[in-house]
């Protein structure tokens, strides 16, 4: 049966809700395709000791030797499994590194690779995040495979499997279809919000390959959190690009507090000093997928509009009715952003 | 060592120069970063672009005025075809030939963004890599590595990290404030270079021929037709109203209710 491989970024026995999401588009192309869901998650691995040898006892290893440790304790591994289980799951693999760095090619990437010469997934799929950012490509590199990044699923008719996605500026799609190819497909999807309802019953798969972390990247520095949470957690976001005069500003702010969400910036708006750049939200700095994205004086541009999740609903208040941000809105408001967030703020208090 | 800068003209459409900018943000910051690494350790920067003169020498002439050393141009029949991992190919053999031991490169392009040139390219040449950077520095010499490391910044997820990277290495760069700024058309520095060379496929030792199953591999691209349907609202209230009705704003407490908003 076909592999299709995901990979689950976890912290203990929980998966990020981007690999969750993942997860359920993996399932709905294995229903389709009849293939088999792996979730592999790289776990750091430590020295054996008694409870790892029970759950060597329950995996599949493709080198049947000595107990291997995962570095998660029993409890943590059978929670995890049971939770990507649910999320549409056929087997659970865990991938010992023997790195706990942050998730980077040279801590997860040669294990994952040495994982995917074992199985040989025709399909691996990323949830697009930073660390995919990192890894994905060069795990494509590795395999010879095609690549497709922030691709969208498109399931045809007759069970065709194809990954799109809007480039320049939304006037083209690429198209990569799964039938056209005789190779592996890498493919970094857009963080989007179906899951998908699998069984408790998913398989453990234990691999220690003896891949070793690429030692010529290391982490010197524990990377400090910013002040602000990361936007691509974020349900609601409410975006100012450089229609959004200076004082305007904390508008947004009191529309991102009714809304119960988090404010970004275009690159524009950025550039002026309106935001922080680590609030951008942009093809080069942060992709973001909330189910409600308020674009307030924004254009829209190609590099903006292909940062957000195609999931997302977008709302669009602009003074100019021709910008391209209405093309790809939603919902469209057009007016001045001094005019409009008040009487929006008023009505969102009236029921 | 050598510092390799990877460019590409922004396309407005496919295969096209995007008549507005001549580079994108991360392409920006390659140039900007890769010259300053060059700079301070008085070494040469090397920018290599891979197209038509017509599309990229506008590139190359920017990143002379910035006082790189040389530009390379790859032109050849075919390119455009190439998936990530052919156009790699390409960029990592061009690499090898100019003896780069540092490349630096934009995270990810404006008009397709797959950021996989930088990280295809470092496993070609079987270097290490780095995406998400937004600081470079030169480390001093080590006894622990002989073939010197960099001290490489990297912002990903509202985190900033540091990291240690030896050579060769490609790093991938993303603009921040500390990437510095570079005019589009104005000499940022007395040109060094003389003028734009251009390699063939043959210069490379490249057959297209060897390159044919990564031609198409990329997927096909199609216009869309026919702009998204936008629900154009009346009012705030009216906006309001529609984002209630499809469940995307909750309804205000009932203040009546004695709840808490």
């Amino acid at each position: 049966m076909a592999c299709v491989l995901v990979h689950i970024e976890a912290t203990g026995d929980q998966p990020s809700a981007a690999a969750l999401s993942a997860l359920g588009d993996a399932r709905r192309i294995a229903t389709s395709l009849g293939a088999a869901v792996y979730a592999a998650v790289v776990v750091p691995g430590a020295p054996p000791t008694t409870r790892a040898g029970r759950a060597n006892a329950r995996a599949q290893t493709p080198r049947p030797g000595p107990a291997t440790s995962t570095g998660l304790d029993d409890e943590t591994t059978d929670r995890l499994v049971a939770a990507l289980g649910r999320a549409g799951a056929d087997k659970v693999v865990l991938i010992v590194s023997g790195s706990d760095g942050p998730a980077i090619w040279s801590s997860t990437g040669p294990a994952l690779a040495a994982a995917c010469d074992h199985l040989h997934p025709a399909l691996i799929l990323f949830p697009a995040t930073p660390a995919a950012g990192d890894i994905a490509p060069r795990l494509a590199a590795r395999l010879g495979a095609a690549f497709a990044a922030h691709a969208v699923v498109e399931l045809g008719p007759r069970g065709e499997v194809v990954f799109s996605r809007s480039v320049y500026g939304g006037g083209y799609r690429r198209r990569l279809a799964l039938d056209d190819l005789d190779r592996p497909v890498v493919v970094t999807l857009p963080i989007g919000h179906a899951l998908a309802r699998g069984g408790d019953d998913a398989e453990l798969l234990i691999f220690d390959l003896g891949a070793d972390r690429d030692r010529r990247v290391l982490a010197i520095a524990v990377a400090t959190p910013a002040p602000a949470p990361p936007l691509r957690d974020a349900r609601v976001i409410v975006a100012g690009g450089a229609g959004v005069a200076a004082a305007n500003w904390p508008l947004l702010e009191r529309l991102a507090a009714a809304l119960g969400g988090s404010v970004a910036g275009t690159r524009a708006a950025c550039e002026r000093g309106f935001i922080s750049s680590d609030r951008e939200v942009g093809l080069g700095a942060q992709y973001v997928a909330p189910v409600l994205y308020v674009a307030c004086g924004a254009s829209g541009s190609a590099g903006h509009l292909g940062a957000i999740s195609p999931d997302a609903e977008i709302v669009a208040i602009d003074r100019d009715p021709d910008a391209p941000i209405f093309r790809a809105a939603s919902y469209g408001l057009v007016g001045a952003i001094e005019d409009i967030v008040p009487t929006l703020l008023a009505a969102l208090e009236r029921r | 060592m050598t510092v390799a800068i990877l460019l590409r003209r922004l396309q407005g459409r496919p295969s096209t120069a995007s008549e507005d900018e001549a580079l994108g943000r991360c392409e920006r910051a390659a140039l900007v970063t890769g010259q300053a690494l060059a700079a301070a350790r008085n070494t040469d920067a090397i920018a290599i672009a891979v197209g038509p003169s017509r599309r990229e020498d506008r590139v190359l002439a920017m990143a002379l005025r910035a006082g790189c050393a040389r530009a390379v141009r790859i032109s050849d029949d075919g390119l455009d075809e190439l998936d990530y991992l052919g156009l790699a190919t390409v960029l990592a053999a061009a690499i090898r030939k100019v003896d780069a031991t540092c490349v630096i490169c934009g995270d990810r392009a404006e008009e397709e963004g797959t950021g996989a040139i930088g990280p295809a390219v470092a496993e070609l040449l079987d270097a290490a890599h780095l995406t998400g950077v937004i600081a470079v520095t030169m480390d001093k010499p080590d006894k622990t590595s002989r073939k010197g490391t960099l001290t490489a910044v990297r912002q990903a997820d509202g985190t900033v990290g540091e990291f240690r990277v030896e050579l060769p290495a490609v790093l991938c760069v993303r603009p921040s404030a500390l990437s510095g700024r570079l005019g589009d058309d104005e000499p940022a520095r007395p040109a060094k270079g003389t003028g734009i060379e251009s390699f063939g496929l043959a210069d490379l030792g490249i057959d297209l021929r060897a390159l044919g199953h990564r031609r198409g591999a990329a997927g096909r691209l199609r216009p869309v037709r026919g702009p998204r349907r936008t629900t154009m609202a009346a009012s705030a209230a009216d906006l309001v109203g529609r984002l209630r009705a499809d469940h995307l704003v909750a309804t205000a407490p009932d203040p009546a209710s004695g709840d808490d908003p």
